[in-house]
């Protein structure tokens, strides 16, 4: 009865990259590849770029955004800051940071990264690994923190309790 | 029926293969290989261009780094 539209979008409906060409995508220095667009080859770039076409070969792209448009379609490595899916990908994702698939992502390929998020619907194929991930080596773990206390003579069960308690 | 909006090659792009495009492309990057395309190629200043070029229309901006480019379609040159 008061079903708002907007309030059930998904927040991958509310993030659907930028048609390409649009303005503010040009501002934000993001290059796009589009729809009609087929590229075999080595591809590399230091800013954000959206892929509506079709790409073959291996892509390089540490330390900014990828996004893998509804039409795109990508069969190559990907490596990334962060990797947003809304197409299809063969081949596996780096995420440094985050990886993302939307529910009309189809992805055929391993992704290793420190956090992701897969929407309800999203086709994926493959192993996830998250142990690689800069932002889980630099948080001990509650193994590691244990074994700092008992080194430094500190090893009561209550103590490590706090420390798992202000880590968490 | 509207005019699909063009590619763009960024500034920071580096990109070595085969390219063919339906739509406009903005060449800003670094581009080696062979680009077909049926529309207009625009290559703006910032841009390294090596390899074989053909489209319906090029834009090329004076001042362009054409090295060992071989470009065909009606060029025209074009201040910044």
């Amino acid at each position: 009865m008061f079903n708002n539209k907007k309030d059930n979008e998904s927040e991958y409906e509310r993030m659907e990259p930028a048609a390409p060409g649009n303005s503010d995508v040009r501002k934000r220095k993001t290059s796009v590849i589009g729809p009609t667009l087929i590229f075999r080859g080595e591809l590399s770039a230091n800013e954000d770029l959206i892929i509506e076409g079709e790409i073959e070969g291996t892509i390089a792209h540490q330390e900014k955004n990828l996004t893998v448009g509804k039409e795109g379609r990508v069969k190559a490595n990907i490596d990334a800051r962060t990797v947003e899916v809304y197409g299809l990908v063969e081949g596996d994702i780096h995420g440094e940071d985050v990886v993302k698939l939307a529910k009309s992502a189809d992805v055929k390929g391993n992704i290793f990264c420190s956090r992701l998020i897969m929407e309800d619907g999203a086709q994926f194929s493959g192993n996830i690994d998250m142990s690689q991930s800069k932002k889980a080596a630099s948080v001990p773990s509650s193994a590691q923190i244990a074994e700092t206390q008992t080194k430094n003579g500190n090893g009561s069960g209550k103590s490590t309790d706090k420390h798992l308690e202000s880590a968490g | 029926m509207a005019k699909s909006l063009p590619s763009v090659i960024g500034a920071t792009l580096v990109m070595k293969g085969d390219l063919i495009v339906g739509e406009d492309l903005v060449i800003e990057g670094t581009y080696e290989g062979t680009i077909s395309a049926k529309d207009t190629v625009t290559v703006r200043r910032t841009a390294h261009l090596s390899g074989e070029v053909s489209a319906n229309h090029l834009e090329v901006e004076d001042g362009t780094n054409l090295e060992n480019a071989v470009l065909s379609g009606r060029i025209r040159l074009t201040d910044t």
